[in-house]
């Protein structure tokens, strides 16, 4: 089951996203966070993504994102010096990497 | 290029800076707003950079000066006032004056103590102190040489942990940085705890930012002002040869990696010895992490990129090119356009593959030479811009309110001729602001508005620019005009003149209608001047007016003056050329059916058109063939018939200009050598109806009398 987000990853609303990514992540096997609704974005958003990641890594677990990022969104994460980097194995699912590094 | 040809290259551009500063401080102070005060502050900026990287430092320091004052300006402490447009306009001719010294040492001094004067006034003018001028204003080379040149900037930002608390969004400072230039960002990400760790109001990632741009160190710091003291802030300059080596490849991931002082010197020494791909090497021996390899590998990319489109820029940025050269490279297509003629008419008589050849020969040749011609034309904004600050002056010299209105100043012109026409011009307009416009009070009388208004338009029309220079001011007086031309014996007391006859004596030496000689114009000379710069130009002129509404001079001036479309014909053995863009249409007529009338007519479209038989006109004795060809042209707005013997067609015209005897002949407005190597004469086709009308009018009086 995937999990979808708020629509504010900002710092506002940091604690309550990170405590809610912690949840799922530790309750999923194969967690999946849809970014279709996030509206806004800033650093500690992505780097709460980031965060998601590392849990999974730690916990031998692949955690993914999904949804269409809106444009504002994307350009955050871009401008930041991130990209997504889709999986090949399965549609739709990607990563937030450095910009251009490999899967 | 050496030091002669940089120094040349400045003074080129910084002529073209000046003259652009005009026209961008007459809009300034037309409609004051931020982006054309940053132009303004750009072209002195620019002019004072460059300036002192070539050693001219008297003009970098004075501009400095002036850039203090501009620097005022965009920060709102000096208001735009019409002083501060004086005096930046006079700085502008003073830093012309300075580029144009020559190298004595009187004169050097003279300029220096003038340079004093006027910084001293313009501070006064637009109260702020001259003291203020931060460390004496001058400003080193150094400093302005870096900041003409775009420098490599490796930055480390590493913000504080609690940088959100404080409000600061550090990616607000990264796309700030973006702004300057060409940038990489790189984020670390290792410090990013997992989420059962993190505390999700602190920051933890950081980044190295490579920066391409011109501005300075302090530039970069500035963005880190607010939280210098809390963060980790590491700006370095990457030297130039380091990253441009002579070579054009990016410098090697070893050097990238110990720069940045991920990698020590010993263990950096220690694999290359082992002569594997470094990058593997290190990772196997951990003496870096993957990260700053990988980083190191994209600052690689990230170097060949910057240098590729270095390149790049250098082979697609335009080239200044002295236009003593462009002219000679206009000759030499003539002198092609010639040979091809001749060469075309040689193979006439031999196989058809040497006519494809001469044929391919000849679209190459046109095209070279549209081409070559094109790189001639420059759009005529660049003369018609000097005229606003004429105006501007004139009118506050005279007490009036005129307001210059452009438009077509995109119009393109062959640049030997636009140089030619800003005499005739400034003429034109000096004019219109002393004797066309009214004073206001009197426009006021006049229930015309108090402020007059000169309008300068171009535009095309076939092969020629039609210049208007139009004022609404009182027009000219037919009775004041022909009174003066009695009193100067130009004209009878008892002649009847039409507009047009009667508005071209104001072209006459010596003849001017002004009540009052001012300074800037009713001395009586200009207009003729006028009229023979415009001829000289094979252009033409015109007036148009209504008393107390407007008056209109109308320039006609051909697109180039080196090769024309021409229309070739023949009359006898003698070749003539009609230039192609008056040639309308060409008919048949039958000579015998012409015989008894002596109105020469012939029938065109539903109407008779006069003509002129050229053949008479020039006294050319040969046989007549039976049927004439009559060519017809436009000119002067009417249409009007010349026969000739034979068409032949199209030809490219290279033109001669005639000298001796044969310079000013009424009716020909040059030659050409054609292919076969004889000259044909180009026809001035009013030149030639004014002639005919004249012989005719004698041959009339002679009959009469």
């Amino acid at each position: 089951m995937k999990k979808d987000l708020e629509s504010n990853l900002t710092i506002e609303k940091a604690a309550a996203t990170a405590e809610i990514l912690l949840k799922y992540i530790n309750t999923s096997k194969e967690p999946v966070i849809d970014l279709s609704v996030v509206e806004k974005i800033d650093l500690s958003g992505i780097q709460l993504l980031l965060s998601a990641q590392k849990t999974g890594d730690k916990q031998s677990k692949e955690v993914y994102f999904t949804g269409m990022i809106k444009k504002n969104v994307y350009d955050r994460i871009f401008s930041s010096g991130f990209n997504t980097v889709h999986s090949e194995s399965s549609d739709g699912l990607f990563k937030i990497r450095r910009n251009s590094s490999e899967l | 290029m050496n030091s002669d040809q940089f120094r040349n290259a400045f003074i080129e551009e910084s002529m073209e800076l000046l003259s652009s500063l005009e026209s961008r401080l007459l809009e300034m102070e037309e409609s004051p707003d931020d982006e054309k005060i940053a132009a303004v502050f750009r072209i002195i900026h620019t002019i004072k950079g460059s300036s002192a990287m070539f050693g001219f430092n008297e003009i970098s320091e004075f501009t400095h000066h002036v850039e203090n004052i501009l620097d005022g300006v965009r920060e709102k402490t000096v208001k735009i006032s019409s002083e501060l447009i004086d005096w930046t306009l006079k700085s502008g001719d003073h830093i012309t004056a300075l580029i144009e010294a020559d190298e004595s040492a009187e004169a050097k001094a003279a300029l220096s103590r003038q340079s004093v004067d006027i910084v001293n006034a313009f501070f006064k003018a637009v109260g702020m102190e001259a003291e203020s001028v931060p460390g004496g204003g001058d400003p080193s080379a150094a400093e302005a040489e870096a900041e003409a040149g775009e420098k490599l900037w490796r930055i480390r930002f590493k913000p504080a942990d609690n940088i959100f608390l404080s409000g600061t969004n550090p990616l607000l400072l990264l796309d700030e940085l973006a702004e300057f230039g060409e940038s990489l960002i790189l984020p670390h990400v290792e410090d990013v705890p997992a989420l059962d760790s993190i505390n999700p109001e602190a920051c933890f990632v950081s980044w190295d930012v490579l920066l391409l741009t011109g501005k300075s160190e302090n530039d970069i710091r500035d963005v880190f002002i607010f939280i210098e003291n809390d963060s980790e802030l590491l700006i370095q300059e990457i030297p130039a040869d380091e990253f441009n080596t002579s070579d054009g490849e990016p410098p090697k991931l070893g050097t990238i990696l110990l720069n940045r002082g991920d990698i020590s010197e010993k263990a950096l020494t220690a694999l290359l010895e082992k002569q594997k791909r470094l990058g593997e090497m290190i990772l196997e021996n951990k003496a870096a992490t993957i990260e700053a390899v990988d980083d190191a590998l994209k600052e690689q990319d990230f170097i060949k990129a910057v240098n590729e489109k270095r390149s790049e820029k250098t082979v697609t940025a335009s080239l200044r090119v002295s236009s003593e050269k462009l002219d000679e490279l206009v000759n030499l297509v003539g002198e092609l356009v010639t040979v091809h003629a001749q060469i075309e008419r040689e193979s006439d008589n031999s196989g058809s593959e040497l006519s494809a050849m001469v044929e391919q020969f000849g679209r190459i040749t046109d095209s070279l030479r549209e081409n070559t011609m094109s790189m001639r034309l420059l759009p005529i904004g660049t003369t018609f811009n000097r005229y606003k600050r004429l105006v501007r002056d004139l009118s506050n010299e005279m007490g009036k309110n005129i307001n210059l209105i452009m438009s077509g100043e995109e119009t393109e012109l062959d640049k030997t001729v636009i140089e030619k026409l800003n005499d005739p011009l400034v003429h034109i307009i000096r004019n219109s602001v002393d004797h066309g416009i009214e004073c206001p009070e009197e426009r006021e009388k006049k229930g015309k508005s108090p402020a007059g208004t000169v309008k300068l338009t171009a535009a095309h029309a076939g092969a020629y620019v039609r210049i208007t220079i139009e004022d609404d001011g009182g027009g000219l007086n037919r009775e004041k005009i022909f009174n003066k031309a009695v009193a100067n014996h130009i004209v009878e007391s008892d002649a009847e003149m039409s507009d047009d006859e009667l508005f071209g004596l104001i072209f006459s030496a010596g003849f001017s209608t002004a009540d009052k000689v001012t300074s800037v114009s009713g001395r009586g000379v200009g207009m003729d001047v006028v009229r023979r710069q415009i001829e000289g130009l094979n252009g033409s002129i015109k007036v148009e007016s209504s008393e107390n509404k407007f008056t209109r001079i109308i320039l006609s001036i051909p697109l180039t003056l080196a090769i024309i479309e021409g229309f070739l014909v023949s009359v006898g053995e003698e070749s003539f050329i009609f230039p192609l863009s008056v040639v309308e249409a060409c008919i048949e007529s039958r000579h015998s059916g012409r015989q008894n009338t002596t109105k020469k007519m012939v029938p065109y479209r539903d109407t008779l058109l006069p003509f002129v038989d050229l053949r008479e006109e020039f006294n050319i004795a040969d046989n007549r063939p039976d049927i004439d060809q009559i060519v017809i042209v436009n000119s002067d707005n009417r249409q009007i018939g010349f026969c000739v013997d034979r068409v032949i067609g199209e030809h490219q015209t290279v033109i001669k200009s005639l000298s001796g005897v044969l310079k000013g002949a009424a009716g020909f407005s040059g030659a050409t050598i054609l292919g076969d190597g004889r000259v044909a004469l180009i026809l001035d086709t009013d030149g030639i109806i004014k002639q005919s009308v004249l012989n005719e009018e004698a041959s009339k009086n002679e009959t009469s009398t």
